[in-house]
């Protein structure tokens, strides 16, 4: 690995800084994020509320690190429930041949054609609003994406020599895969699952946002944004931190995404010299 | 052979509308319990599976589904009670309008910078804007939307805070209620195509037939601009063409900030009120709409590179 890969460890530090903040929050109060305090809405930043409080009096700085706990889920669960269907899938496509395997290949490819959003949101449609709902939804939007990287990857690793010679030796189809394909289809993966990571966080985002993913009083990075429009002339900071850990986080996994892309493969970014933080 | 290219389309839109039929048809829950809620009494439930026609054979649905979809039937919204076609007509301008003025915000910005930022790789200006553009790729288009709504609206006053004028009301009214939406939306897809145009004409600026130029004494901005960005421009208007369905997607949550009568805020409507035949409609139109533009793209880049049709 580059010794110093300025991205991967930015991005890094920035993510632990989430996470850490996260984690203090948690340990800390318990249900701190939902309490009510009517007697102090609306109340500008200060010493009591470093960023002041929403419109039911609740501190929103709380509520923000809370936010990061749902943002930092929504990540996890999407990403693992897009990499555990659309993997194996596509290492198995990688390997069938006629209509079915072009049949597959066709409706991937439709389906990735189609904004984001809108397949999530007719997902909703379908499984009605919610939190889980909406990770279930932005997970199986991810499939495609990883059913195509993998099978790709796949496809040009199944006919390199190496494995060709651990057939030769006798290797099964099923070790093949898991001892020689897989290992080199993953690093490839790990880069598109940074990207589908932050992804997953602005989608959830988004939808929160429609009043279609995490329901009152969960404490959503989007849903409080939803919250600060009615009262963006009077409580302007119940707008500005919540999307501001919003940015920050997804930055830290961008950021990330870059450096483990550099590390990974230098070669991918001649135009941009590896290691750079932009 | 190109018109076989973009016959190509049909089999994608048909999957489009299949799409639609499938997520919300097939996937498990009853729409009737949706709509009706678990304790209706189940003759009603009865009448209303009946005037749907869900008491079909899920296949004869399918094709009866197809057919209405092509002859511009998209049925009846329950929550309107006014054909789901007549509810499109009016709110598609508005998103179309939106995503259109996105578009133009996005290359307006991004192809001037780009190639600015390529001449001048690895200078100050070039880091700064690179900084700038991985900063807008990190925040959502709404919030973006929220601040410059902050900004220019309560603060300064400038613009209005909500709302749409139709293009009927004069084009500076239309304008003027567009502005801040599109913005909104085009920040993120000006910040990724800023740096898309930066690395294609770069890569550009690293082949033999600029060194050739430079060779025969051509001046540095005959080369950037009549040689190395022509080039450029093949995979760049594919990019940008691209950016139209993403755009469609963003204007469905951006419409919410705005308070736009748009494609998005009848869909999501649609969904609280469980109006299925409205959402299924909805969803169909916005996927047939970004199969035809993706459509347009794939001939616009074959028109623009006839190597391709070799």
């Amino acid at each position: 690995m580059r010794s110093r890969n300025l991205p991967l460890v930015v991005g890094a530090l920035l993510l632990v800084a989430v996470a850490g903040a996260t984690l203090v929050e948690t340990v800390s109060e318990r249900d701190a994020e939902t309490r009510v305090d009517v007697a102090q809405r609306l109340q500008p930043p200060s010493r009591a509320h470093p960023w002041g409080t929403d419109d039911l009096g609740r501190d929103v700085l709380v509520r923000v690190l809370a936010g990061g706990r749902i943002a930092l889920e929504v990540g996890t669960v999407a990403v693992g429930l897009g990499a555990t269907a659309g993997v194996p899938l596509g290492l198995v496509a990688a390997r069938i041949r006629g209509w079915p395997s072009g049949v597959l290949a066709y409706t991937m490819d439709a389906l990735m054609a189609f904004p984001a959003i809108l397949l999530a949101l007719a997902m909703i449609a379908a499984l009605g609003p919610g939190h889980v709902q909406a990770m279930v939804a932005i997970g199986l939007v991810l499939v495609p994406a990883f059913w195509r990287l993998a099978r790709a990857q796949a496809l040009v690793v199944w006919n390199r020599e190496f494995v060709e010679a651990a057939r030769a030796l006798g290797a099964a189809e099923g070790r093949l895969l898991v001892r020689h394909v897989l290992p080199h289809v993953i690093p490839v993966l790990l880069v598109q699952a940074t990207t589908a990571f932050s992804g997953a966080i602005l989608s959830e985002a988004s939808l929160s946002f429609l009043g279609l993913g995490s329901q009152p009083p969960t404490p959503s990075w989007g849903r409080m944004l939803q919250e600060a429009t009615a009262a963006l002339g009077v409580a302007p900071w119940m707008a500005l931190f919540p999307g501001l850990a919003l940015g920050v986080t997804v930055l830290g996994v961008n950021l990330l995404g870059d450096g483990v892309r550099d590390a990974l493969d230098p070669q991918m970014r001649r135009v941009l010299p590896p290691g750079s933080i932009v | 052979m190109r018109i076989v290219r973009v016959l190509g389309v049909v089999p994608t839109a048909i999957m489009a509308a299949t799409l639609a039929f499938v997520l919300l048809r097939v996937l498990p829950g009853d729409p009737v319990t949706l709509l009706l809620g678990m304790e209706a009494p189940p003759q009603e439930a009865s009448v209303l599976r009946h005037s749907l026609g869900l008491d079909r054979p899920l296949w004869e649905q399918y094709v009866a589904w197809l057919l209405d979809l092509l002859r511009g039937r998209l049925g009846t919204s329950l929550s309107y009670h006014v054909p789901v076609a007549t509810l499109v007509a009016e709110r598609l301008p508005v998103t179309c309008s939106l995503a259109a003025a996105s578009l133009a915000l996005t290359v307006v910005v991004a192809l001037p910078l780009g190639v600015l930022t390529a001449a001048r790789a690895w200078s100050p200006v070039d880091v700064g804007v690179l900084a700038v553009t991985q900063a807008g790729l990190a925040v959502p288009s709404f919030w973006v939307g929220i601040l410059l709504l902050l900004l220019f609206s309560v603060v300064l006053g400038w613009l209005p805070l909500q709302g749409y004028a139709p293009l009927g009301q004069g084009p500076w009214e239309w304008a003027r209620h567009l502005l801040l939406p599109s913005g909104a939306l085009a920040a993120a897809r000006a910040a990724q195509l800023t740096r898309f145009v930066r690395a294609a004409v770069l890569e550009e600026l690293g082949r033999d037939y600029v060194r050739a130029a430079r060779g025969k004494g051509l001046g540095e901005r005959s080369i950037l601009l009549r040689h190395a960005l022509r080039n450029a421009l093949i995979p760049t208007v594919t990019v940008a063409g691209l950016q139209f369905g993403y755009l469609l997607g963003g204007a469905i949550v951006v419409e919410q900030v705005f308070g736009l009568p748009g494609m998005g805020r009848l869909v999501v409507q649609g969904i609280y009120a469980r109006d299925l035949p409205l959402v299924q409609a909805a969803v169909a139109v916005l996927a047939v709409l970004v199969c035809a533009v993706n459509a347009l793209v794939d001939l616009c880049y074959r028109i623009m590179d006839p190597r391709l049709d070799a």
